[in-house]
């Protein structure tokens, strides 16, 4: 009975629960908008024994993800999540960003998602656009620095 | 006009699409009883129908043939900078101007789009119905865009450092609402080509909004979208050309203006729908080139071809540039005469941007 308790205790235990994730890199693009390819943005995400981390084409924008927000991305990126991570929108939207998201696994294989704007916002997607309007701000920011 | 009482009792129960092969294949009577039929169903894919057959606008849409003199119904929100639409509502019909900027613009904008629908077209508003017309502006924070959600305007204040504020261009404002217009007529899938023309579309009809309040003819006006929002400073005019697609800017933070000019550049990408932003640029510069061919104003005859195309029920939801440019040339020869400067300056443009206009619609 005993022995019965520990191996079901073991086996559900926090051992169990921090399974590794297979997801090691998340990529995103972010295109459409009125103005079109004027207000692209792409950006990565890097999973590593270090944490995570974000940076983005075109700029030196860089970011380290505290390790619980991490955390949350990598399990919501989960390619068995990936599925239920768009709810298309009902609604006709003109002049909306599209993002499209592949997160890229241990075995080397790629699992994309488009997601648009209006379509019902889950966690994974609403990141992704937090995140790519950050980007795209400190694109924007940057030009007020002087140029070297 | 005829009292309805004439018309056969058994158009009543036929299918719109039988009742279009009468009301082109039957007697005269028949035709004309069919077409009445046609008019009175309020769906919208009918009474596109019956417009076309009555030979588009060379007669008004019967719904608003009938009614009063169509009145602007203006609603102008503020979303305080959040993310909730539509807002506080801070301007409707008839209002005075308030001390925002953005809400005068926004009004203004609106109605100077729906009196360029009516005088130039005798378009009741967005769905030709005398639909309400909304718009909310300061969405989000210094936010870089404008986008129609299918059931009103939504305008961003912009970051001051590239945008400096989506309604200050009044063919940003036009571009927007003709989304609702096609979104009520072709419909267009908003992917690939159909998505390109959809954009397209707007954009020319923007850039008429524009050219009717500054009463411009084709050869003065500027061909440009967004001309009025860029911030000082930005390397550019605009963010698109109708006139040289490719060449409204080129700048650090924005990249360079990647629109097409013809079909030998057309950019097969998965991003922003299938390229609807990019690829536009091809029947953009079709337009520009018909009307600046006719001359004069180029909402006149230029603008009607491409409006009767809009209204065209042959103009399927999932059209093509081929498929559409052949129904400009139809269009411009069934309005303008077969065969007249009309029609041929339509088949020279589609011909210099590389889009193969069929020989039976070239007739």
């Amino acid at each position: 009975m005993w022995l019965i308790l520990v191996c079901l205790l073991v086996a559900g235990g926090p051992a169990a629960k921090k399974k590794a994730s297979p997801v090691m890199q998340i990529k995103f693009v972010r295109s459409g908008g009125f103005a079109g390819a004027a207000t692209n943005v792409a950006g990565t995400v890097e999973f590593g024994e270090q944490g995570a981390q974000v940076h983005a084409e075109a700029t030196d924008y860089h970011r380290e993800l505290a390790p619980q927000e991490g955390e949350q991305l990598r399990a919501d990126a989960d390619p068995g999540a990936l599925a239920n991570a768009a709810v298309p929108a009902t609604g006709a939207v003109r002049d909306g960003y599209q993002y499209d998201i592949a997160v890229v696994t241990k075995d080397g294989k790629s699992h994309s998602l488009t997601l648009r704007q209006g379509d019902k916002a889950t966690r994974l997607g609403s990141w992704i656009q937090d995140e790519a309007e950050k980007i795209w701000r400190y694109r924007v920011a940057a030009r007020k620095l002087p140029q070297p | 006009m005829r009292s309805i009482n004439h018309r056969n009792s058994i158009f009543c129960i036929l299918p719109p699409h039988i009742l279009v092969e009468i009301a082109k294949n039957g007697t005269k009577a028949q035709r004309e009883a069919a077409v009445l039929t046609l008019g009175t169903d309020h769906t919208i894919r009918t009474s596109r129908l019956s417009f076309s057959l009555l030979g588009g606008l060379q007669v008004p849409h019967m719904e608003a043939a009938g009614a009063a003199t169509p009145q602007k119904q203006r609603t102008i929100y503020d979303c305080g900078q959040s993310q909730n639409l539509p807002g506080k509502m801070v301007r409707s019909e008839g209002d005075a101007a308030v001390a925002d900027s953005s809400v005068n613009e926004a009004y203004d904008g609106l109605g100077d789009t729906f009196n360029f629908y009516f005088d130039a077209y005798q378009r009741n508003s967005i769905d030709n119905r005398g639909l309400p017309m909304k718009a909310s502006v300061h969405f989000g924070e210094n936010y870089d865009n404008a986008f129609w959600n299918g059931q009103q305007m939504i305008f961003g204040d912009g970051d001051k450092e590239i945008f400096t504020g989506f309604t200050a261009s009044l063919d940003v404002i036009g571009h927007e609402l003709t989304h609702g217009v096609t979104g009520s007529e072709a419909n267009l899938n908003y992917q690939g080509q159909s998505g390109a023309l959809n954009e397209s579309i707007s954009d020319v009809f923007g850039s008429l909004v524009k050219q009717k309040k500054l009463n411009q003819t084709a050869d003065v006006a500027d061909w440009l979208i967004g001309a009025g929002i860029l911030a000082p400073g930005i390397a550019g005019t605009a963010l698109r050309s109708m006139k040289a697609p490719g060449t409204a800017y080129n700048d650090p933070t924005l990249g360079k203006d990647p629109q097409p000019a013809d079909m030998a550049h057309y950019l097969k990408t998965t991003q922003d729908n299938g390229g609807v932003h990019i690829n536009s640029g091809i029947p953009n510069r079709a337009f520009y080139l018909v009307a600046t061919a006719l001359g004069g104003y180029a909402w006149l005859k230029a603008g009607q071809i491409w409006y009767d195309t809009l209204l065209d029920p042959r103009l399927k939801a999932s059209a093509d540039f081929a498929s559409f440019a052949n129904l400009t040339a139809i269009n411009g020869s069934r309005r303008y005469g077969s065969g007249g400067v009309e029609q041929k300056a339509v088949l020279a443009a589609w011909k210099t941007v590389g889009v193969t206009v069929s020989t039976s619609a070239a007739g």
